[in-house]
């Protein structure tokens, strides 16, 4: 397999692994990622939106945090 | 009718749910507006539980019920269903926020123990609640009150058993008091379930809650850390009184601190130490060693005959006022006035044939508490 049968993107694999995170992925996709053979996309697309969703929470216990100061 | 039979466990079922009211199982509504709060989250997730089981469930039977062997159902193999996947990952994950939602905005108030009008220190000690009003020089003790006799089954246990106290804690209605919590020894817990307030008091950290009593009356709570041998004896008694009696309460406690003050100066008579003796030792010392001062070998040493009781007066005032590090003998220096100091060590020292006939004053003590 010279040629890596998955065409990469920047939308598919953030789509790969929001479903990685969610815990729910077609058997087709699933497939079609495993054959892939360029792990580092995911690995750091995976870093990049861990770090997107840490800052998410944070900024959602601020927000909480502001509407119960009295 | 014989195809209705299995409806009658569950009409009685029914029936019974009134007497379940009484019988009191459910958290408790409480009496401020925190503890009502927390006991309607309490009800609300009941029934979103109730409801998530009756469906699950209600379906489960159904499916089993109607998918039978015998009425010819045969298995559909499927291995995987996206759609119905993400839909059992997003229910629970919308249920789960919207119940998140007000018990996060409960829990923030609850921490919120800005702008009290009142600071009182909670400190636990093996085995009670001293209570220090900050800024009032207000400070005292607060000791299990349930006579000895009835905790040995030689009396009738009365209405309040071990949940009963010499000294409550004393708090205005309608005012936010902050409970500032610690502990001298070992881990306790301060409860009173009626405000909803249950607090650790961890040594070395100050734990912070607050209250605003709405109603006069007694509230009554215990601690719930287990922290040795009386950890059911350390009752926590709070009595809330209207704002113009509890001032006056407020007064008092001033006034009597002020007589402590003044009567450690005075004369005291043998007598008049061995009878204030025998009270401080039975509140503050028998829990150790004994009423009998026999102690409980082992663990408590006896007073009676001990070489420290009936020898050297300053050994004996020393270990009292010190107490002795790493044992549960605690320094009672800073806990008893050295009225009660010095009647409590005369009173050891003449008891249970210790016959010393020395008589400990005030002063002296003063003088070796420097
Ligand atoms: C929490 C348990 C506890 C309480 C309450 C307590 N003691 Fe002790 N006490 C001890 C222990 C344990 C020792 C032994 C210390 C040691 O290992 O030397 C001791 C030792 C003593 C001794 C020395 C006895 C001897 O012969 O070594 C005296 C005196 C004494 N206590 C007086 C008091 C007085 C007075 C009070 C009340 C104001 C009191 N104790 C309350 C646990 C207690
Ligand atoms: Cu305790």
């Amino acid at each position: 397999m010279a040629e890596d049968p998955q065409k990469g993107g920047f939308l598919k694999t953030l789509q790969s692994v929001l479903a990685a995170m969610f815990g729910v992925q077609s058997e087709h996709r699933r497939l079609e990622d495993f054959s892939s053979h360029k792990p580092w996309r995911f690995i750091l697309m995976g870093l990049a939106v861990a770090v997107v969703f840490v800052v998410l929470v944070m900024l959602l216990v601020r927000w909480a945090l502001s509407l119960g100061a009295v | 009718m014989t195809k209705r039979i299995w409806l009658l466990p569950w009409i009685g079922f029914l029936v019974s749910l009134p007497a379940a009211a009484a019988w009191q199982v459910n958290l408790s509504p409480g009496h401020t507006a925190i503890a009502r709060d927390i006991h309607d989250l309490h009800m609300i997730i009941f029934w979103v539980c109730v409801a998530i089981g009756v469906v699950v469930f209600g379906v489960m039977f159904w499916s089993i019920l109607h998918h039978r062997k015998s009425k010819g159902a045969e298995a559909h193999h499927f291995h995987e269903n996206t759609v119905v996947e993400i839909l059992w990952t997003l229910i629970p994950f919308g249920i789960l926020i919207a119940m998140a939602v007000p018990a996060t905005a409960t829990l923030i108030r609850m921490y919120d123990s800005t702008e009290a009008d009142l600071d009182v220190q909670i400190t636990g000690y093996q085995w009670k609640w001293r209570y220090q009003y900050l800024g009032q020089d207000i400070d005292y003790f607060s000791v299990l009150s349930t006579p000895r006799e009835q905790i040995n089954n030689e009396e009738e246990k009365g209405e309040h058993y071990l949940l009963e106290v010499d000294n409550p804690l004393v708090l205005p209605a309608g005012k936010k008091v902050r409970f500032l919590l610690t502990s001298n020894d070992v881990i306790h817990s301060w409860w009173v379930p009626s405000f909803a307030v249950k607090k650790d008091a961890i040594p070395g950290f100050v734990n912070e809650a607050w209250v605003i009593p709405e109603e006069p009356g007694i509230y009554r709570g215990q601690c719930t850390e287990l922290c040795g041998k009386d950890h059911g004896f350390m009752p926590v008694v709070v009595e809330v009184k209207p704002q113009e009696e509890f001032d006056q309460w407020l007064a008092d406690a001033k006034a009597a601190a002020a007589e402590q003050a003044a009567s450690a100066e005075q004369e005291w008579t043998l007598e008049q130490l061995m009878q204030r003796g025998e009270q401080v030792y039975n509140t503050s010392c028998a829990a150790c060693h004994q009423a009998s001062g026999q102690g409980v070998p082992g663990a408590f040493p006896a007073l009676a005959g001990s070489p420290i009781t009936t020898g050297d007066i300053d050994a004996h005032i020393d270990i009292v006022l010190h107490g002795k590090a790493g044992t549960a003998m605690q320094a009672f220096g800073s806990q008893l006035n050295a009225v009660d100091l010095a009647a409590v060590i005369t009173f050891e020292r003449n008891a249970w044939g210790n016959d010393t006939g020395d008589s400990v004053s005030p002063q002296q003590i003063a003088e070796r508490n420097q």
